[in-house]
Formats: C-alpha cells, sequence, structure tokens
C-alpha cells in the first residue's frame, strides 16, 4: 500500500505527483457527516459526540483500513465554519474538523476538505460560492491545526481544498430558460453574476442573488498565502 | 477528460438500487449497473482517473451501518427496474473497493 506523501505538484498537465515523485491518484470516500450544520459553538459535545466521533472517525478509518484508500474527502458546512458569512467559528474548526483531519492524517490518508452548502440553512442563496464562501477559505486556511506540530492548514501538504460541493445556481439557469441552446455552459460558476430564474419551479432564483467568480476564490485563497498541496 | 489539459478526479459518485420511491435516489441507479459500473470505472482507470466513493453508509457502500467489510454488491439475477423497486439491497460497493485494491 503506497501512502502518498504531499506537498503535489502536477506534472504532464494531467499527472499529479507527491514529493517522491510517485504518481498520485486519489481513491477513497466522502465522509459527510460535517456538512450536517447544526453545530452549536456554545454546547459542541453533543455534535463532537454524535458526529465526529460516533460516525465519522470511524469511517475515515475504515476507508484506511478495509477500502484500500489513500484519500478521504470531508464534506464541511459552510454555515459550521462562517454562522454570518464573515467571522470563523473557531470552536467548529477546533473540536470538529481538526479532530478528522488528525484521524485521517494518522490514518496516512490525504485529507480533502470540501466546502459544501447543501444542508445550510442558506442554502438557496448559496448554490455557488458567495463571498461567505471567500470567509470559509480563509477561515479553514488560517486555522492552526491543535496538534504537534501546529501547522495551519494553508500550509498542511497532506489537506487538498476542494473548493465547492456540487455547484447549481447553472442548474437554475436551465430551469429558466428550458429552449437554451446551452444550458449546462456553466456561465455562473466560470464568471460569477446574478440568479436568472424566473419560472415557477424556481422561484427561489428570483432573490437576485449576487454571485462570486469561482476564479475570484482562487486568488483569494493564494493571496492568504496557502501553500498546501492545492485545490480541487 | 479526452483534450488532457489538466489532472480529473472524480469527486463525489455511488451507485446503489433506493428503497424508496424517491425520484432523486432513483437517479443513482443505472440501468444496466452490473454491466455500466464496471465499464465506468474501467475507464477512469484508463485515464488514471480517481474516485470518491459515496458513502460508508447503509445501502450505499455497505450493506448496513459499520459493516464496513460488507460492501454492497451488484450481484444475481439483474433487471434495470431494480432502479425503481429492488427486492434487496444492491450497490456499486464491492466493484469501488476491488476497483481501489487493484490501484493501491
Amino acid at each position: 500500500m503506497v501512502h502518498p506523501a504531499g506537498p503535489f505538484r502536477i506534472k504532464n498537465k494531467t499527472t499529479v505527483v507527491d514529493k517522491k515523485g510517485r504518481v498520485f491518484v486519489s481513491y477513497g470516500t466522502t465522509v459527510p457527516g460535517l456538512s450536517g450544520p447544526s453545530f452549536d459553538p456554545l454546547h459542541p459535545g453533543p455534535y463532537v459526540r454524535t458526529v465526529v466521533t460516533g460516525k465519522d472517525i470511524a469511517k475515515i478509518k475504515a476507508t484506511a483500513r478495509y477500502w484500500c484508500s489513500n484519500t478521504a474527502r470531508l464534506q464541511v458546512s459552510q454555515y459550521n465554519v462562517t454562522r454570518d458569512g464573515s467571522t470563523c467559528d473557531t470552536a467548529f474548526l477546533t473540536d470538529a474538523l481538526d479532530a478528522e483531519v488528525r484521524a485521517a492524517e494518522n490514518a496516512r490518508l490525504v485529507v480533502v476538505i470540501n466546502d459544501n452548502t447543501k444542508s445550510d440553512p442558506a442554502a438557496a442563496s448559496e448554490r455557488d460560492p458567495t463571498p461567505a464562501t471567500f470567509t470559509f477559505w480563509k477561515c479553514v486556511i488560517g486555522h492552526r491545526e491543535h496538534w504537534s506540530g501546529g501547522r495551519f492548514y494553508g500550509s498542511d501538504p497532506q489537506v487538498i481544498f476542494d473548493i465547492f460541493n456540487e455547484p447549481w445556481a447553472d442548474y437554475c439557469a436551465r430551469n429558466g430558460n428550458p429552449s437554451s441552446p446551452n444550458p449546462y455552459n456553466m456561465q455562473l460558476w466560470r464568471n460569477g453574476g446574478t440568479g436568472p430564474c424566473t419560472t415557477a419551479s424556481a422561484r427561489w432564483c428570483m432573490r437576485s442573488i449576487t454571485r462570486t467568480s469561482t476564479t475570484a476564490t482562487c486568488r483569494s485563497k493564494r493571496r492568504r498565502g496557502g501553500r498546501s498541496s492545492g485545490t480541487w | 477528460m479526452t483534450s488532457r489539459r489538466a489532472p480529473v478526479v472524480v469527486g463525489e459518485w455511488t451507485n446503489f438500487t433506493p428503497n424508496s420511491a424517491d425520484k432523486h435516489a432513483q437517479a443513482y441507479c443505472w440501468p444496466h449497473a452490473p454491466t455500466q459500473v464496471r465499464q465506468f470505472l474501467s475507464y477512469l482507470a484508463s485515464l488514471r482517473v480517481g474516485l470518491s466513493g459515496y458513502q460508508l453508509a447503509a445501502g450505499l457502500l455497505i450493506t448496513a451501518e459499520k459493516a464496513w467489510t460488507s460492501p454492497t454488491r451488484y450481484s444475481g439475477t439483474w433487471s434495470s427496474r431494480f432502479c425503481t423497486s429492488s427486492p434487496r439491497v444492491l450497490g456499486a460497493g464491492a466493484d469501488i473497493r476491488n476497483w481501489f485494491s487493484k490501484h493501491d
């Protein structure tokens, strides 16, 4: 069993290699517990017991031990990391995310952290990256791991950033324009913009949500000086 | 993927027979799953594309909660009708696990 060691880099356009020059193809499972947005920073115990130690860490260990994997992908609620979209919930990062990242690294897995809004209270207005997504990544990259070494996630070579789970504002665009010749052109994902939908089945989009381009999200992270293995 | 401009990974993927009439869940069941799943995984391997399986939970990659070594399988007689009404829990867990084991 090969245990990939970051940092990773792209070689020959389509091949990723680890720090020893070995080809890295990511095989693993998605662990979705932290996408549940019910973390209470004043009472973290129940969430940690139920979700982190009760479910996710066992899945992470099984991914490494029984599923011949090299990667654990952690889906993380954007709301848990930044409730108001502008500040970081350090209790969540320390009590919940740290525990799972540490468990994965102890199992010699590569860790993928994914920004997920699907179950968040504001899911309807967070179908693509927004300014709160910038805050999410600012919080994650700038968080110092609470175990020996004390690295920032942004400089942990075993951590990969998965920018945004299943962006679907452009799916809304398709609903609004069913005869569109190119309904999946992903313009909102590529360039940002406002929700265009006007059909009864897509009223949520009539709120004219301003979205931030994904390219800008990437640039924001780089400005913060993140030096982890990279982004998906 | 064939333009070969960047590395690719299938960030989240699953395949199983749903245990309800939920249309959303039914979308994760391919009508010829026993053959299509293996063809899909072989295709990814030919391009050296990785995959994150969703997830180690009952009825998805494993047959029961915490039954880590009991993956779901597409075995026995198959009918595409199972994608809307299956007599038992079927899924791509074993195919994915075997595929991982070949490449670790």
